[in-house]
């Protein structure tokens, strides 16, 4: 971000009408945000795999041993005399809900 | 979902009896969905259910529930026939699990977005994230490495699978389900991968690629709300792809795989809460080695789609 406070500094001392100035530095400003958090490198490669794997507060869902079929939780249920807890999606709730 | 709701086995007729008395019981219009989380005796005896991803809906309901079963006794709770394994006749894409291939979980996620046109909502969207599962067999899997991998050699993963990637998986699923894109709408993919090291059987692999999808036609993006007056859209998704892998020659299997895609979005589909954020916004993906629990043999969401014979 250093970089592009400088370069949007440099561009508004130009002798540039102070509108014009204005939307081309917010524009050089937009542009290094979007780069700089697609970037994606060796070197970030690891940050940038684990911004998007989930935490452990985000899957403790994940804990509760889900049978993945409605007949094998049945099964189980009517072995064990426990109630069934049935999570429905259109869609399977294990992956892309 | 469309199965339990419909079919006619001692399975599904158990689901009926369980849906039919919670939250969407009766229910035809806008759609006849059961979609929800229910709770229920072995036998089928109804004890509460909601459709909610608020916490403490979902906590209030259990309660509900678990107070009603401990009023039941055993005779009302158990059926007087059992259902066996049996009963499902469904044909399960989970049956075509690769056991040993290459099984990875999918997980996207919005990128942050400091200066978006749109901000992000104040609400469950801010922090939404998903996920699916991608699967390849082993001979596929064997397509990720080059014939003779030795140090500095580079490969270009088939087509086929890299496409097969950007039509099925490399789609904004974020908040909610939305359609692969047909073979037709994806202009890029490629993805190479270079062997880094070699130490007996091991080989470390370094990945790299792009893909672009781009679909234009006339569909809803707003849930209940359009689906009777789609309008004119596109959507689209354009990654960046890197990451690195291991794999076992002995094995025939990969040891380690981590692969991250990241690029932007556009537009929005029916159900993938889009409709006010459908500008370029930035996402990322991340596919690691899933697990073999029951829970991570789920077969993915576009399965179907692969077109494994």
């Amino acid at each position: 971000m250093t970089r592009d406070i400088r370069a949007c500094y440099t561009c508004c001392t130009m002798r540039l009408k102070p509108l014009k100035s204005i939307a081309l530095c917010a524009a050089l400003a937009l542009m290094s945000v979007t780069v700089s958090a697609q970037e994606l490198t060796d070197a970030t490669l690891k940050q940038r795999l684990d911004s998007i794997v989930p935490k452990p507060e985000e899957t403790r869902w994940q804990q509760i041993f889900w049978r993945p079929s409605f007949v094998e939780a049945v099964v189980e249920a009517q072995k064990s005399d426990k109630p069934l807890l049935i999570w429905a999606m259109n869609g399977h709730p294990l992956g892309c809900t | 979902m469309y199965h339990l709701q419909t079919g006619v086995t001692a399975e599904c007729k158990l689901f009926q009896k369980i849906s039919e008395r919670g939250h969407y019981a009766g229910r035809t219009a806008p759609t006849n969905t059961r979609q929800g989380t229910y709770a229920a005796a072995p036998n089928g005896e109804f004890l509460a259910s909601v459709n909610t991803n608020d916490p403490k809906r979902m906590a209030r309901m259990l309660e509900t529930a678990l107070a009603k079963w401990k009023t039941l006794p055993r005779d009302k709770r158990l059926p007087a026939e059992k259902i066996g394994d049996a009963e499902s006749v469904l044909v399960r894409a989970e049956s075509r699990y690769p056991k040993d291939g290459l099984v990875l979980r999918v997980t996207a996620r919005d990128l942050p977005r400091e200066l978006a046109a749109v901000a992000q909502p104040d609400d469950w969207r801010r922090n939404a994230w998903n996920q699916d599962f991608a699967w390849f067999t082993k001979d596929e899997a064997r397509q990720f490495v080059s014939e003779k991998p030795v140090v500095g050699a580079k490969h270009n993963v088939s087509d086929e699978i890299v496409r097969r990637v950007a039509r099925c998986h490399l789609l904004d699923f974020v908040r909610g389900q939305t359609a692969a894109f047909d073979e037709a709408w994806v202009e890029k993919a490629a993805l190479t991968s270079e062997v880094t090291s070699v130490d007996g059987n091991r080989i470390t692999l370094r990945l790299e690629g792009l893909t672009r999808a781009v679909e234009e036609g006339k569909w809803a993006v707003a849930g209940f709300k359009d689906m009777d007056d789609p309008s004119k859209q596109t959507r689209g998704l354009e990654t960046r792809l890197l990451g690195r892998a291991v794999y076992d020659l002995k094995a025939q299997r990969f040891t380690a795989f981590e692969l991250v895609a990241i690029g932007s979005r556009w537009g929005g589909t029916q159900y993938n809460c889009r409709t006010d954020d459908l500008a370029t916004a930035p996402i990322g993906f991340a596919f690691t080695l899933a697990g073999d629990a029951p829970a991570e043999r789920i077969a993915p969401a576009f399965f179907w789609s692969y077109g494994w014979k």
